[in-house]
């Protein structure tokens, strides 16, 4: 039997394979464009819109899991979550449209959709 | 029967090999340019190992085993997260060095790195119940990628040593 080698020509294929998704994936999340609202939904359930068109000024908001958000110049992100590892907050300030944070644990994502889904009114 | 309880003593010092690593591995400070989450993996090496040397039942054994350990130390979530990622990559591991003859290690490192994180994100997605976790993947990929090459050139530079240690019974 012939014996497996390090490195192959198929692994090579596969890595750039794996390079150009990632590489097309940036290339479209860099053009994306400046988000105008985020959409937080709990397991599945969309409990808080943000208008982030036209929010300026800090605001807090606090979801019934305990999640906390903190919206500012027209950007959003989670402020605090008693998740264990803190990945949601580790995602920092969302302002793209597309710029998402989950929280596995508390099954809460916060998403910022752009200009395509126009949001008409702030509800809580 | 002497050579059984040989294997199973062996997938219980990777098993423990394993349990380390992840520990080890969580101590590593997170750098900003990562995406969230994003880990080297480094106790797939133990996975790795069971399924090239040892067979199905130690492989699948240390990845529930790694589950149980994530389970008890960073919560439930983690947990069921590590337990998909973990089977999912196992098996793919399996049948890979089962029946491919194109891959290197290095590919296989890579392939079950990519499925460790498609099986975790697809579990995210359903307990989050939202497709937009999946806007991790390139990332997660990108860096599973890059750990995966790691795991396969580490395996098979210790893979010899580990197949002596099997034939000395």
């Amino acid at each position: 039997m012939k014996e497996r080698k390090w490195f192959s020509k198929a692994d090579c294929l596969v890595l750039c394979l794996l390079g150009l998704f990632a590489a097309a994936f940036f290339l479209w999340r860099a053009g994306a464009s400046p988000g105008t609202a985020a959409v937080v939904t709990v397991e599945g359930e969309t409990v808080l819109t943000v208008d982030l068109a036209a929010c300026e000024a800090q605001e807090t908001y606090t979801l019934p899991n305990g999640v906390e958000l903190l919206a500012e110049a027209h950007t959003i992100r989670v402020a605090f979550s008693d998740c264990p590892d803190g990945l949601c907050m580790q995602a920092g300030v969302l302002s793209k449209a597309g710029d998402t944070a989950v929280c596995v644990p508390n099954r809460t994502v916060v998403s910022v959709v752009g200009s395509d889904r126009p949001v008409h009114a702030v509800t809580y | 029967m002497k050579q059984n309880t040989y294997k199973l003593a062996l997938t219980g010092l990777l098993g423990a090999c394993a349990v380390a690593l992840s520990y080890l591995e969580s101590l590593l400070p997170t750098a900003g340019f990562l995406p969230p989450g994003a880990k080297p993996g480094f106790s797939n090496l133990a996975n790795m190992f069971a399924a090239a040397a040892l067979g199905p039942l130690p492989a699948f054994g240390i990845a529930l085993l790694k589950a149980g350990f994530a389970a008890f130390t960073r919560g439930g979530t983690a947990g069921l997260m590590s337990l998909c990622g973990g089977l999912l990559s196992t098996a793919v591991m399996l049948l890979l060095f089962r029946r491919d003859k194109k891959l290197g290690y290095v590919g296989i490192g890579v392939v079950s790195a990519v499925c460790h994180n498609l099986g975790q994100l697809a579990v995210a997605a359903a307990m989050v119940g939202s497709r937009s976790v999946l806007l991790y993947l390139p990332a997660l990929l990108l860096f599973g990628a890059a750990a995966g090459v790691l795991t396969g050139l580490v395996c098979r530079a210790a893979l010899p040593a580990l197949l002596r240690v099997l034939r000395r019974k």
